[in-house]
């Protein structure tokens, strides 16, 4: 339409939409006027009064009719109606507020949920980490397909940053620690070392200070740093802090700047930058992939157009250095999908489904309740399509009282998911932090579109059978026949299939939860056998500097190790190493003596851990075969080690590893004597497989990076303090990290997956009460509707237990019927989770038949409540009602 | 004998637009000359005068004020506007159009 048209034409819908009445009145007068008209103009004929009007009002042929017409014409007439419908179906709700509460309190409920797990997920796979270009952000990085390594090479990386034209910046960046010494207790801190472009390239620079200069990236110049806004609140958060020295692993470090806030990259909990200098060696290995990149692509640069340049640009090194990139592929990926694991989103996409099934069996249930009150509503229903109401202004009226109900109760969910997300906030596992941004977490525009998708997905679904079996009823019998019994097999079967699809959804939704729950049970005590309750750990890192000596780190474990097995209720102590849980994963490529050469990548690789006598006993390992270590296993004698029993039959099958000898790949080379076996153990939680593990003397293999263990005869936490004093008085500078039980290392591991099955448990929870609503609901107003029937057996002989057997046959039916389609339900969703986590099998039996055994009972329950009630009819009354 | 005339009917709209052209009107005066036109040929009852008449106003075609009559009385005259004088030329077209085709097809039947 050309803007001369709206000139005319929407005053005139303004018109009809505003002043109504003003507008009906002049269609009155027009039409008024006309007849007029036309009556003196029969007058004149010679016609009498009442014959002049009689053939006027026949010429024209139907007043009201054509009134209706031109109402139809008025293009706001829709809008108009709507709003009747609107202010109706208020009406309606006002006299039903006992079914409206419900409605918009279970519709509320669902749709704040869905909100607040939609922010969830929203955040862990489109926006977890903050940065201001993200979108062109990337990450090159080199990979071993062979050992599945992958990061950068300083080497290569100089030659990327040098012939890619692509990037408008690219920085690299490892992390690091870094002890805090000068304060009460010496801390240790995860840091980050980046190259001095590093802050230039994402986009962020210091809220206070500077960043890195070029030249502070040169070995001697890089004592430098840039705190955390949370570090530098904790030191005071006082600008005066620039310029000042820290203390960290023995050196001075310059601070130069303090970040924003809500800073986060890397994720984790990364407490200063300081800039990355290395030493001529390093920066010329294109082996050692110790570093990770992040790039920021010119404006005019695509992804696609990167990985082709990179991929050039690769092919041309590994041309030029075909020994030291053997093997490798290069790769781009936006830092968004290198950040957001297939593993997260699965687990973030489940949890929005599981939300998804809540919504859905509340919708059920609203539908349900409005199909049982729409058995109160024929007789209105009836009287309005009586005096012309059409069949499908019937049917908008009870899809506009179901968007009603959606609005009522989604816009305050919106306000409820706000305080959801509070929730989330507050008991998400602080794990969650190494996966996402959690100071994106909120409801935002994204979210509360969704929740405004959700509310019509919600009003369409709830309102969509009820509306569409009203427009089908046949205004005369609705007239003729008495309240309630007009309700026909029709309405029967559709709220038998809301009732049935609810207990199939809920069905599916406790069997997840019960799986997981399944899952993160069976990890969190697979290790009764260690007793891990009793286990006290700590680690320690000695600084490299103070320790260069290996005779040195030697005696500082030693003095540890006697003064903490001479402390009060400690039954042992041993030093290994990495302990199991602790992210340990240091391999070494194993020879075995007598074997064909195989080059390094195909060379069998065992775990090392360098172990002192007693850590077998306290972690109550057992000794398989031949000896364990004592102290006389030192420099000067035999070298040892002690296999774990995976190791040994993976190394040997079916032959006597004792005595056997090996060498380890890129040591010294000297042999060493298999001198026992011992016991497997779990080494991290989500290991599927036992690793092979070789243990050496602590004293023949010692490292600057160890953990000590204790055994206690009380509660481990009671020994923290002893501790940390008893080493405090060997070397007041060292830092004791994780002084925590084994079992919270433990917990920690696995807060993830209880967090996951305790939201499901609680969402399977909700369902439950939702659909055994919808049973009762059902068998109640089944109960309701054949009292006259009850009346009428009872009066001819039917016994109380013939009467129940009725009525909780019905509800006993649709039960079977939802259970049997749940199961189906739940084994698509079980083998979903079986892929996702640990342990569970998707043909759990145990869930299967647990979570049907206890939907039976509670549905059981539900339909007995009502079902009581047809007893109590008093065959008198219930005839005299029909 | 309606049927012949159900064909022209289709173009009410073109006859209002054409006798709003002349001069602006109320809904009785169009209802006078529209049979004073056309005679009995159109069988236009005065029932669906006044949707059509709403149509054309609602499409922004004719504009409708209310003006006394010579009689003294109060009455709801339409008159064309700009747009719709447009539309008027381009039905008016279209009829021509259809008109010589139509009357091109029974001459050749005829020869």
């Amino acid at each position: 339409m050309r803007p001369k048209h709206w000139f005319y034409v929407v005053p005139l819908w303004l018109r009809s939409l505003l002043c109504w009445e003003k507008v009906e009145e002049e269609l009155d007068e027009e039409l008024r006027y006309h007849l007029e008209q036309k009556i003196q103009a029969n007058l004149a004929k010679g016609m009498s009064a009442e014959e002049a009007r009689h053939a006027a009002l026949r010429e024209f042929g139907g007043v009201e009719q054509s009134k209706e017409a031109c109402r139809d014409k008025r293009k706001a007439s829709f809008l108009r109606d709507m709003v009747q419908d609107i202010r109706y179906g208020l009406r309606m709700l006002r006299k039903a507020p006992g079914f409206a509460s419900a409605a918009i309190l279970t519709l509320g409920l669902g749709i704040g949920a869905n909100t607040a797990i939609f922010s969830l997920a929203d955040v862990i796979i489109r926006r977890p980490i903050s940065l201001p270009q993200l979108d062109r952000l990337v990450s090159v990085s080199e990979y071993a397909p062979a050992t599945e390594d992958s990061g950068i090479s300083s080497g290569n990386f100089q030659d990327i940053q040098s012939e890619c034209q692509n990037f408008a910046d690219l920085a690299a960046y490892r992390g690091r620690s870094g002890v805090l010494t000068g304060r009460a207790e010496p801390e240790v801190l995860d840091g980050v070392a980046a190259t001095v472009n590093f802050f230039s390239a994402i986009g962020v620079e210091p809220a206070l200070g500077r960043s890195f200069l070029p030249e502070e990236g040169l070995l001697g110049q890089n004592h430098v740093l840039v705190l955390s806004n949370a570090l530098w609140r904790r030191l005071g958060a006082d600008a005066s802090v620039l310029g000042t020295k820290i203390s960290l692993d023995g050196d001075q470090y310059l601070v130069i700047g303090v970040m924003p806030p809500k800073f986060a990259f890397p994720l984790g909990k990364v407490a200063f930058w300081t800039p990355l200098a290395m030493g001529a060696a390093e920066r010329a290995s294109r082996t050692d992939l110790n570093l990770h990149t992040v790039g920021l692509l010119k404006p005019s640069a695509s992804l696609e157009q990167s990985r082709s340049e990179i991929a050039t640009v690769w092919d041309g090194l590994s041309k030029k250095y075909p020994r030291a990139n053997a093997g490798r592929t290069m790769q781009v990926t936006s830092l968004r999908d290198q950040v957001v694991l297939d593993y997260n989103r699965q687990f973030a996409l489940l949890l929005l489904g599981v939300a998804g099934f809540v919504l859905l069996i509340a919708c059920a249930n609203v539908a349900n309740l409005q199909l049982a009150r729409a058995a109160g509503r024929q007789r209105e229903v009836a009287v309005r399509t009586a005096v012309g109401a059409s069949r499908s202004r019937i049917t908008r009226q009870f899809l506009v009282e179901s968007f009603l109900l959606a609005s009522l109760g989604g816009i305050p969910g919106i306000f409820l998911s706000q305080w959801c997300v509070h929730i989330l906030r507050a008991t998400l596992p602080a794990q969650v932090e190494e996966i996402c941004d959690l100071n994106n977490l909120a409801v935002n525009s994204a979210a509360i579109l969704f929740s405004l998708l959700m509310t019509l997905l919600a009003g369409m679904l709830s309102g969509i059978a009820p509306a569409w079996q009203q427009g089908l009823r046949e205004p005369q019998t609705a007239l003729k026949q008495g309240e309630g019994r007009v309700l026909g097999g029709r309405s029967h079967r559709l709220r038998s299939v809301f009732v049935v699809s609810e207990v199939a959804l809920t069905l599916a939704l406790l069997v997840g939860a019960g799986l997981m729950i399944r899952s993160f049970w069976s990890l969190a005590h697979a290790d009764r056998s260690l007793d891990p309750d009793a286990l006290l750990t700590l680690h320690i890192n000695l600084p490299e500097v103070r320790y260069a000596e290996a005779a040195k780190a030697k005696a500082f474990s030693a003095e540890v190790l006697s003064k903490l097995q001479a402390l009060p209720g400690v039954q042992s102590a041993a030093v290994v190493s990495g302990l199991p849980y602790s992210y340990y994963d240091d391999e070494v490529g194993v020879r075995v003596t007598g074997r064909t050469e195989v080059n390094p990548p195909e060379l069998p690789t065992a775990m090392l851990e360098a172990a002192s006598p007693d850590y077998f006993r306290t972690l109550r390992m057992t000794m398989k075969q031949g000896r364990g270590f004592d102290d006389r296993d030192d420099t000067e004698t035999q070298s040892v080690a002690i296999v774990s029993e995976s190791m040994a039959n993976r190394f040997w099958p079916n032959q006597n590893p004792l005595g056997r000898t090996i060498r380890l790949e890129g040591t010294n080379s000297e042999e060493i004597t298999v001198v026992g076996v011992v016991s497997d153990v779990r080494h991290e939680i989500f290991d599927r497989v036992f690793r092979s593990i070789m243990y050496r003397p602590a004293r023949q293999a010692p490292g600057l990076s160890m953990d000590f263990v204790l055994r206690s005869s009380g509660a481990p936490r009671e020994l923290v303090a002893g501790t940390r004093l008893a080493i405090r008085a060997i070397d007041p500078n060292v830092a004791v990290e994780n002084a925590e039980a084994m079992t919270q290392k433990i917990e920690e591991q696995t807060s993830g997956l209880r967090y996951v099955a305790s939201l499901m448990a609680v969402f399977g929870a909700v369902a439950l009460v939702l659909s055994m609503i919808g049973i009762y609901g059902v068998i109640a107003h089944l109960v309701n509707e054949r009292t006259q029937e009850i009346g009428i057996r009872i009066v001819l002989g039917a016994k109380p237990g013939n009467v129940l057997g009725l009525v909780m046959k019905s509800g006993l039916r649709l039960l079977v019927s939802g259970v049997v389609i749940g199961i189906a339900f739940s084994m698509a969703l079980a083998r979903v989770i079986s892929n996702l986590v640990y342990g569970v099998s998707a043909w759990d039996l145990r869930a299967f038949a647990g979570v049907t055994m206890l939907l039976t009972g509670v549905a059981l329950a539900a339909s007995y409540i009502p079902a009581r009630r047809a007893l109590r009819v008093d065959p008198a009354v219930a005839l005299r009602c029909g | 004998m309606s049927k012949p005339s159900d064909l022209v009917q289709g173009t009410l709209d073109l006859l209002l637009l054409k006798i709003l052209a002349l001069e602006p009107m109320n809904g009785f005066a169009i209802s006078l000359r529209l049979k004073q036109i056309s005679g009995d040929v159109l069988q236009v009852s005065d029932g669906s005068l006044y949707p059509a008449l709403h149509k054309l106003e609602q499409e922004g075609w004719i504009t409708a004020e209310w003006k006394t009559t010579e009689n003294n009385r109060r009455a709801k005259f339409y008159s064309l506007t700009r747009p719709g004088r447009r539309q008027l030329e381009k039905e008016a077209d279209n009829w021509n159009r259809l008109a010589t085709a139509i009357s091109h097809i029974v001459k050749i039947q005829e020869a």
